[in-house]
């Protein structure tokens, strides 16, 4: 279960460095 | 009504409003790197923070750069505070024995705290070891707090800086907001807590005799009652100031021991919104233009007070069906009247509809009276307040960064009206800022209502620990306050509040994970898209001031604001309400 649940948060951290890199696309390409 | 819990009312918000100024005048120095006071006295300190972590003071970051630190922190003070918890039980400062918390409720709880939202499954004195509650918990109310006013202060130098692509720096701004802001502040509250009688110690939980010997659920006789202490001033403090919300004790401010005396509780109340109102003073005085902050001020209490009012006359209306049952619900000189169930008798309708509506304008999520036992209509605003995305105050931080993602909305409709490009503080509104804005608008909306929808098809009904052919539910009621009771928990944990409505026993894995996404979403996926406006907005340059721009301190801009605020929750969380609270005022009436 610990596995699990730190496996998650890691999961949710890289998630949003994705949408970091998502937005940073956006913004790219507005320019 | 009476006219003395109306007076005491009107002295909360007078006594708020005048402290905006002062307290947002410290801020501004403090985030400008100004002379401050307390430099003098911990710059030491804070030299020696960024000497250890390898920072430079006068350091800059691209919002990119920013926005990563953001997460990586939040990451790494996950994954700290859940280990805190599973090894508690081999750590010290565990006078009362507690085992290691289970690893569903470390989880909710570890993503509840660094994402400054502090629901709490569990009953933090039969629960948490005063390690887990000081190194763990504490911490995050004070770190997780200052993360949501650094990425607060990058936007607003992307409001007030041109054609750069640095937005400040997220260690330097996290740590000036801890030690200048939410520390000192936090001792002088946690001292005058102590003198009111709100318990700090280290010492294990107490055992008395009973004067009034009683009997267990069992039936079995007991002489004694384990009275449950601990370093809670300390903790309480920082709850309030940081809008954190996480009682050191299971029913939160409405314990003796962590609210004792009205003066302790006016000063709770108004450390919850204190340091979210005196921010807009710091916005105006940061882009250089006052009147900005306090147009956003404006349109908060705007919206904060009618939303009190009908709460308070609700509660204070009581409830037919008591008196159908012979209950005296009238005001008298001993009793508050209205509808005291869940309540306490000594802060009466007034302070705990006030302590109500505070709690879930603000993303505090404090507690002195069970909203689970509010009229539907006194429910209501509670849970809307929430649902209208914690930026009428809201927490520190991300409630005016959350405001001025609908004030970049408000000046784009207001730009699409009369047919200009819309500006915002000298800077022109584009398609970016507009998605990003809209991402932060509907995120929230997305993740209350998919999670209420998944909870109340199936797995948020069943309890687990029900044996085969046993009928038990995670509710505590069938029909709509039942429904309204999940909604209540997607809402508060989908807009980080944290506060509960009760009555649904949500510690448990389902509920534990679901609300764990959805608090982390709904933080950090907010303030990704703040941070990206702020670089977005800091690159371009300022556009001159023509009869054609909006001005965006005027009353009128301050009701377009508040209305835009108001139309989206109405729109988004009408349906789901009438499911919930409305119907249930509505059975109320007829019956």
């Amino acid at each position: 279960m610990d596995a699990m649940f730190v496996g998650l948060t890691l999961v949710l951290g890289a998630l949003s460095l994705g949408l970091i890199a998502v937005c940073d696309l956006l913004m790219g390409a507005k320019s | 009504m009476s006219t003395i819990a109306i007076l005491q009312l009107i002295l909360y918000l007078v006594v708020l409003t005048a402290l905006v100024k002062p307290l947002g005048w410290y801020m501004a120095r403090v985030y400008q790197g100004k002379p401050c006071g307390l430099d003098s006295v911990l710059g030491w300190l804070e030299r020696g923070i960024y000497w250890l972590a390898g920072t430079k003071p006068d350091g800059e970051m691209s919002w990119r750069q920013y926005a990563v630190a953001m997460m990586l922190f939040g990451t790494l003070s996950t994954l700290v505070v859940y280990g805190i918890q599973r090894a508690q039980h081999v750590l010290p400062l565990n006078p009362q024995g507690l085992g290691a918390v289970t690893p569903d409720s470390s989880f909710n709880t570890a993503v509840s705290f660094a994402t400054n939202t502090n629901w709490q499954g569990y009953g933090g004195e039969s629960t948490m070891s005063y390690f887990s509650q000081m190194l763990g918990l504490t911490v995050q109310n004070f770190v997780s707090a200052a993360a949501g006013m650094a990425v607060l202060v990058a936007l607003i130098r992307g409001f007030s800086r041109r054609q750069t692509d640095k937005i400040g720096d997220f260690w330097v701004d996290l740590t000036r907001s801890t030690l200048y802001i939410l520390l000192p502040l936090s001792l002088i509250l946690a001292l005058i807590l102590v003198s009111q009688g709100v318990v700090q110690t280290f010492s294990p939980y107490v055992t008395a005799s009973l004067i009034d010997p009683a009997v267990d659920g069992e039936g079995k006789p007991l002489a004694e009652q384990t009275i449950a202490v601990g370093p809670a001033a300390s903790q309480i403090a920082i709850k309030q100031l940081g809008t954190n919300g996480g009682g050191f004790f299971n029913v939160n401010s409405a314990h003796p021991l962590e609210n004792p005396t009205p003066l302790s509780n006016f000063l709770e109340l108004l450390s919850i919104l204190v340091i979210s109102g005196a921010l807009c003073w710091t916005f105006g005085e940061m882009v250089s233009d006052r009147r900005q902050g306090w147009a956003i001020y404006a349109a908060m209490v705007v919206l904060f007070v009618p939303l009190l009012a009908v709460c308070y006359w609700s509660e204070q209306s009581g409830n037919p069906k008591l008196n159908a049952l012979g209950i005296d619900q009238t005001v008298s000189t001993l009793s508050s009247g209205g509808n005291m169930e869940g309540k306490e008798v000594r802060y009466g309708i007034a302070n705990s509809a006030l302590w109500a509506t505070a709690t879930t304008a603000a993303s505090n999520g404090s507690v002195n009276s069970m909203h689970d036992s509010f009229t539907p209509l006194g429910g209501l605003i509670p849970m809307w307040l929430m649902q209208l995305g914690e930026v009428i105050f809201g927490g520190v931080g991300s409630g005016l960064y959350g405001m001025l993602a609908f004030a970049i909305i408000t000046v784009f409709v207001a730009g699409l009206m009369v047919g200009r490009t819309p500006e915002y503080l000298g800077k022109k509104i584009e398609s970016y800022e507009m998605k990003m804005a809209s991402l932060v608008i509907l995120i929230p909306c997305a993740v209350v209502l998919i999670g209420t929808a998944v909870a109340v098809v199936g797995p948020g009904l069943e309890y687990p620990g029900a044996s085969p052919g046993e009928v038990k539910s995670n509710l505590n009621n069938p029909g709509a306050h039942g429904f309204s009771e999940v909604l209540y928990a997607f809402s508060s944990a989908g807009n980080n509040n944290g506060s509960a409505f009760a009555g649904l026993t949500a510690n448990e894995p389902f509920y534990n994970t679901a609300l764990g996404l959805a608090m982390w979403f709904s933080r950090f996926w907010l303030a990704i898209p703040i941070l990206a406006i702020a670089g977005s907005l800091a690159s371009k340059k300022a556009v001159p001031t023509t009869s054609g721009t909006l001005p965006t301190h005027t009353p009128l801009f301050v009701i377009l604001l508040a209305s835009v605020v108001v139309l989206v929750g109405a729109l988004t969380f009408l349906p789901a309400l009438a499911l919930g609270p409305i119907v249930e005022q509505l059975q109320m009436i007829s019956s």
